[in-house]
């Protein structure tokens, strides 16, 4: 940080020393230079480290530029030829079924997981932090047992549950969880940011007459907003990248969803198009990624917050 | 404001979700009753986009043929194809018709997932254009539970671009392993003056049906009847042994190279001349190293031998789940699949070679099945055994081969700690 900040003072520096003080310029001179000199240092290796980390994405977005069996084996990222052939084959769909059927399949369920996961786990988290019930503390307890739970132990169950309802095939299984606000770590969340927000507020809503839901609505959902914000976040990149749900749960192509499809391109006992399926990894980073600069700053906002609140 | 647009869009959403799984839910259920070949039933096979558009076309000529079944399709790519199947063979709830390896087969017919087609042959079924080695891949317990598509021949492939070239003679099919061993080290001299270097050979010990192509050249069993080993560990030692002054003189591929080049491998970039492997990848090959111009015989013979033992693996077979409720149509998509010369024509040799000769003679030949044909044809009367039927957890097994041989090609561990870690394993495998 302050090597940042010293650094445009060379710039302005030349001629302004005082004739009159010869001594202390030349001492602030010295200062300066070495300020400048371990500023480029700074500058020079978080450059070198930079590179090294985004090596391989630049790899992979170059490599879709490269004839496909180019790609493997080549570590430069500089194309010999250039083509676009690759993002024409992945943009020309799988086994009949259109590249944006994926791309709209994704979307639904990431849109539909925010909707879930904000409108459950907010009005559940309400009840955990704000109202005593009978048994409250061993249900909080529950709640946090299934956090402890490996993913891995559920999924057989859950398999055979969903099958036996005749969900298999459906975006049921992904989403109803959601809806139920079965996901531990937004309820959480949601609970020790509304812990932190003055109960006085409650209970001047109460004294004017407003009931739980009209507290909900009008005093705990507006102030909640960057816990909100952060879980939306959180619940859109998840749902986008997830993989293993699609794969188990969705059958038909047409249901597929982008990370299943993309891998539709390698098939180690088949053909490889290695140039297909990095385009196609490339276009479905794209939405991602785009969500997470338009909010970047409100995710950090809303970590912040918790911090302090906790 | 705020919040009426705030609650628009949650409203909005919400309706998003449920249409969404509305439009989704129309899959399940469909006409309940009846034996007869109508209905819906659920397919799956594995590999990528193309053989997707392959099994497109197939099926719609199927649902030509057969308007009262419908087909509900489902495809994933090799390793993902297997989490999703165990899953569903975990919850029983496996699809109608199922594609199989051998690798997998002896596993799933253990805990009784498939039908038994043999009540179907002659009737919904027609095998008689199979022959019966290739039907004894596909039959467990004297059951028949799969129907072979297409089989291959273990086999030497070798570049000829990469040979001519350098000006080195092709492989035969009458040197031996140390024939072998001189002709690659004359590769290699002449490679080197190449840039990347070129090579002979990658270890060819590298994967386990290597080795069972050795211990089947003394006419050994592989495995037995009751799924156990019948090698022993110096067995293993021996067989590594072969390659070990290769290793240290630096006749083979380099491995730090083969990792660079994974998942290619040498063959693939163009690197190394030869490559061990079933004769249904040469479409494979030609894809990757990007030359039509590939050659095959058969791997080396052993020290002393004047001909080879080979035998035909089934590369695909067709299985039918054993809780499906349309049995009947579920064998009717299986006999079409296996038998129609048409879908053999759409697949080409894909699945590898054609197993009815009629299926064969249907395909369009590239210049790969060309070769692949005159290797086959060359090789028919050394075919002599049947595959080994692969023991439940086979598919571990090989992989761990793989894993420890990588080990051995860096120098970290010795062939004696292979052997043993092998057997750990398998005693793992064999009997979990």
């Amino acid at each position: 940080m302050s090597a940042t900040r010293t650094a445009p003072a060379p710039a302005t520096a030349p001629g302004t020393g005082a004739p009159d003080e010869p001594a202390t310029t030349a001492l602030r001179r010295a200062a300066r230079r070495r300020g400048t000199r371990r500023s480029l240092l700074f500058h020079v290796s978080s450059l070198a480290l930079l590179v090294v980390i985004l090596y391989p994405a630049v790899w992979m977005v170059m490599s879709t530029f490269k004839p496909s069996n180019q790609i493997v084996g080549s570590v430069s990222p500089v194309p010999s030829t250039v083509t676009l052939d690759n993002y024409v084959t992945a943009l020309g769909g799988i086994g009949g079924v259109p590249f944006w059927t994926f791309v709209t399949n994704s979307l639904v369920l990431a849109v539909a997981s925010v909707v879930g996961v904000l409108v459950s786990c907010s009005i559940t988290a309400y009840a955990f932090a704000r109202i005593s019930f009978p048994g409250r503390q061993v249900f909080f307890a529950g709640m946090i047992a299934t956090m402890l739970l490996p993913f891995h132990v559920v999924i057989i169950p859950q398999y055979i549950v969903f099958n036996e309802l005749g969900l298999v095939n459906t975006y049921w299984p992904l989403l109803l969880g959601k809806f139920l606000a079965a996901d531990a770590f937004f309820v959480f969340l949601m609970i020790q940011f509304m812990r932190g927000l003055p109960g006085e507020l409650d209970e001047a809503a109460r004294i004017d007459g407003a009931g739980h839901p009209r507290i909900f609505v009008s005093i705990m959902l507006p102030l909640m907003q960057p816990a909100l914000v952060t879980s939306a976040i959180f619940a859109f990149i998840w749902s986008w990248n997830d993989f293993f749900g699609p794969l188990l749960y969705l059958k038909s192509p047409r249901m597929f969803t982008m990370p299943i499809a993309l891998r539709a391109y390698v098939d180690q006992t088949s053909t490889s198009d290695y140039g297909a399926q990095m385009a196609m990894a490339v276009l479905a980073l794209l939405p991602v990624m785009l969500f997470f600069f338009a909010f970047q700053r409100h995710l950090v906002g809303g970590v912040a917050t918790q911090g302090l609140k906790g | 404001m705020a919040r009426r647009t705030a609650a628009a869009v949650l409203a909005g959403g919400i309706a998003l979700a449920l249409a969404a799984c509305a439009g989704g839910s129309g899959g399940s259920g469909g006409p309940g009753s009846g034996d007869g070949a109508t209905g819906e039933i659920t397919f799956t096979w594995w590999g990528n986009e193309e053989r997707a558009a392959q099994f497109e076309q197939a099926l719609d000529l199927f649902t030509e043929e057969h308007p009262d079944i419908e087909v509900l399709r489902n495809f994933n790519s090799w390793a993902d194809y297997w989490t999703a199947r165990n899953t569903e063979a975990a919850g029983r709830s496996l699809p109608d018709v199922v594609m199989m390896d051998v690798g997998y087969l002896g596993q799933y017919a253990q805990k009784d997932l498939f039908l038994d087609l043999s009540e179907y042959e002659g009737d919904t079924l027609d095998t008689s254009g199979f022959s019966d080695t290739l039907l004894g891949s596909g039959t467990v317990d004297d059951r028949l539970l799969g129907v072979p598509l297409g089989s291959g021949v273990w086999s030497m492939m070798y570049n000829k671009d990469l040979l001519d070239g350098l000006g080195v003679e092709y492989p035969t099919d009458a040197m031996d392993w140390d024939d072998f061993a001189d002709w690659s080290r004359e590769v290699n001299e002449a490679g080197a003056a190449v840039s990347p270097t070129q090579y002979g050979a990658e270890d060819p010990t590298g994967s386990l049906p290597s080795f069972m192509y050795h211990l089947m050249q003394d006419g050994n069993e592989v495995f037995t009847e009751d799924g156990q080993a019948a090698f022993t560990e110096e067995d293993v030692v021996d067989f590594l042994e072969t390659g070990d002054e290769q290793r240290e003189d630096g006749t083979y591929f380099p491995a730090e190279r083969s990792a660079a080049l994974t998942p290619l491998g040498g063959f693939g970039a163009g690197q190394v001349a030869t490559w061990f492997n079933w004769s249904t990848v040469l479409t494979q090959g030609v894809a990757d190293t990007g030359t039509e111009n590939l050659g095959m015989v058969t791997p080396p013979l052993e020290p002393g031998a004047d001909s080879h033992v080979l035998s035909e693996k089934a590369s695909m077979l067709l299985t039918v789940a054993s809780t499906t409720e349309k049995p009947e149509a579920a064998v009717t998509l299986v006999d079409f699949l296996a038998n129609s010369p048409e879908v053999a024509a759409i697949f080409g040799t894909s699945l590898g070679t054609p197993a009815t000769q009629e299926r064969r003679d249907a395909v369009d030949k590239s210049a790969a099945d060309v070769v692949v044909d005159a290797y086959l044809a060359d090789v028919a009367d050394q075919v002599t055994v049947s595959y080994p039927l692969l023991p439940v957890g086979y598919g571990s097994i090989e992989a761990k081969w793989v894993e420890l041989h990588e080990q051995i090609r860096y120098g970290q561990i010795t062939s004696e700690e292979f052997a043993t870690e092998l057997f750990a394993e398998m005693s793992l495998a064999l009997n979990g």
